[in-house]
């Protein structure tokens, strides 16, 4: 496009220019719009306590996610000691049972063997402790009678030394009455 | 047109000072309608989404973080109201569609009017330029303003503006 046509066109534009002349009136504007000149005169205002509000309320959503996050933690925290303490406690349990089954088939033949063994050699000691003392008993009781038998004897003896003296002494008498 | 004036101006309008917003209006009213007006093709909504558009600014300019970029955000407010108008009305889907076929199929006998018609063909973001360019007759440094992008890529698009504009043209006959 040379010059001229350029020219040409900007003249066309220029021409198809609508009729509108925009006049401000201020004035007018502010009777139709009463709400947004309450609004303008009141903005700073509400700006003002709309930031103290919104202080407000982030502090106060710092402080809930805090006790929420602390209630959490530890909310957390006791949820898991106890899923690790159920964890540790079956896995434990678990632990144990194939343990005590691994000893009882290992070891449950000889232990039950060793175990009558004892028991064996404990009933052992028993009836020979029983019978110890049966024949301990039974040697007190053959001394007591064996001293019984002495004492006897030994009464006996005297009885018949004493008589035999008193025989003796009565005879010893007699003759010497008779002489 | 951004001054240490319109930065004070909108920091005092952010404070509350309807004054203040008053002369933000004022001077940029225009350049909102003809904003909505490369969207909506329509002088009254055109007019309907500036309106809006400074109503929205007026609810938000508190939480505006950067007074400096105070025109390009109400530009968008702008569009999108715009956008939201066109929708609404069911405007803006069939509009460049049923250009095309009144091209195709009517060509205009007079220059001007194919202009016209070439000029409500182009897409938005061309359109838009062409419309603030040469009905608003603003600079390219007051149109990376209000659309908030570069000077170089506002040059690039009246550029390819002028090329489509030039292209629809040879479609309906003209040379």
């Amino acid at each position: 496009m040379d010059k001229t046509q350029q020219d040409r066109l900007d003249q066309a534009i220029a021409r198809t220019r609508p009729g509108i002349e925009p006049k401000a009136d201020f004035a007018a504007w502010q009777r139709s719009h009463p709400d947004a000149v309450r609004a303008l005169q009141v903005g700073v205002f509400r700006t003002r306590h709309t930031n103290l509000r919104l202080a407000f309320a982030a502090a106060a959503m710092v402080a809930v996610a805090f006790s929420a996050g602390m209630y959490f933690d530890r909310f957390i925290t006791k949820a898991q000691m106890a899923r690790l303490q159920a964890s540790v406690t079956q896995a434990v349990a678990t632990r144990l049972a194939q343990d005590l089954q691994l000893y009882a088939q290992q070891y449950g033949a000889a232990a039950l063997a060793a175990a009558n063994a004892y028991t064996q050699q404990q009933l052992a000691a028993l009836a020979r402790s029983i019978e110890a003392t049966r024949w301990a008993d039974r040697q007190e009781l053959t001394s007591a009678l064996q001293q019984l038998e002495l004492n006897r004897l030994q009464d006996l003896t005297f009885i018949g030394n004493s008589l035999y003296a008193w025989a003796s002494m009565g005879a010893q008498y007699t003759d010497q009455q008779a002489n | 047109m951004r001054t240490d004036e319109e930065l004070d101006l909108v920091q005092a309008a952010q404070r509350g000072s309807v004054e203040a917003f008053g002369r933000l209006y004022e001077r940029y009213y225009g350049q909102m309608v003809w904003l909505a007006y490369a969207v909506l093709l329509d002088k009254d909504l055109a007019e309907d989404a500036a309106q809006e558009a400074f109503a929205a600014a007026c609810r938000n300019l508190a939480n505006l973080k950067r007074p400096d970029r105070f025109v390009p955000w109400l530009g968008r407010i702008c569009q999108n109201q715009a956008y939201r108008l066109a929708r609404a009305r069911r405007n803006y889907a069939g509009m460049e569609g049923q250009i095309d076929h009144v091209c195709s199929v009517d060509p205009p006998a007079e220059y001007e009017e194919a202009v016209r018609l070439a000029i409500r063909g182009l897409p938005v973001m061309y359109r838009q330029i062409v419309v603030l360019f040469y009905y608003d007759q603003l600079s390219y440094q007051q149109i990376h303003q209000v659309l908030g992008i570069s000077v170089n890529k506002v040059k690039g698009r009246l550029f390819r503006a002028r090329r489509l504009l030039e292209r629809r043209l040879r479609q309906m006959g003209f040379e």
